[in-house]
């Protein structure tokens, strides 16, 4: 390995955030928060089969204020990464790439995630 | 779209090496399409249970149809997040045996969450 470490020109500290970048970030961390969504999900079917003490200490936690922060984050992390990754096979199959194209693109997966996350919030709590 | 299927059969059926990247990229397309599906069917089945309770969720796998949308979503999702988790780890660990522990870890977490998913699914079913 380099014993002698090179120096790194200034990057994190000076590049200035754009959609582009900061979409494609968001991108992998949500991917990474969705695999502990995942793992809760599991949890949760588990305590509906096996374990009703469980299940209703995870309800009543969910029911709290922050339960609902973190239901409604929970969402908004999953839609983020599905309407996302439809913008990445999008670009798999060659569409989009045009600057404009891909701002807009970016700009409706934003758009359309909040408005996903607050529709599904409303039907889980308000009907 | 017949151009695109006759590169996919050709990735395929040419000899690879096991860890190719071709083939790892196209299961990871392949995993969130399943995904997809599943999620959005899950989803439209969950929402008509909207008060969700021990009872009226039981209630609800009982039908066939619920139980095999939210199978199939565990099954792909788990596939998708295990792929996923194997490119991060790439991109980050470089360190040998780091990244045989880390990667190895993830699978079996990975495992083991998607055998309780599926597992708790069956026990409802044979439950109720």
């Amino acid at each position: 390995m380099n014993h002698h470490k090179q120096p790194l020109s200034p990057h994190l500290g000076v590049y200035k955030p754009q959609l582009t970048s900061v979409l494609s970030i968001l991108h992998r961390l949500t991917g990474l928060t969705l695999v502990f969504i995942l793992f809760g999900l599991s949890l949760w079917l588990y305590s509906l089969s096996m374990d009703s003490a469980l299940f209703m200490n995870i309800m009543s936690h969910l029911q709290t204020a922050y339960g609902k922060v973190l239901t409604g984050g929970m969402f908004f992390v999953f839609f983020y990464h599905l309407y996302n990754g439809l913008r990445h096979l999008m670009w798999d199959f060659g569409k989009g790439f045009l600057m404009t194209t891909v701002y807009r693109t970016g700009y409706f997966v934003l758009t359309i995630t909040s408005l996903s996350t607050i529709l599904i919030l409303m039907c889980l709590w308000l009907i | 779209m017949t151009h695109f299927l006759s590169r996919f059969f050709a990735l395929w059926t040419t000899p690879q090496k096991k860890e190719s990247g071709s083939k790892h990229w196209v299961l990871q397309r392949v995993s969130a399409v399943g995904t997809i599906v599943f999620a959005f069917w899950s989803l439209a089945l969950l929402f008509q249970i909207t008060p969700f309770t021990y009872d009226s969720l039981h209630l609800a796998f009982d039908k066939p149809s619920h139980v095999i949308a939210m199978g199939g979503f565990l099954f792909f999702a788990y596939y998708h997040a295990w792929l996923g988790i194997e490119m991060v780890i790439e991109d980050y660990i470089h360190h040998p045996l780091l990244k045989t522990i880390f990667m190895a870890t993830a699978r079996l977490a990975c495992f083991i969450g998607a055998f309780v998913g599926l597992y708790s699914l069956l026990i409802i079913i044979l439950r109720n």
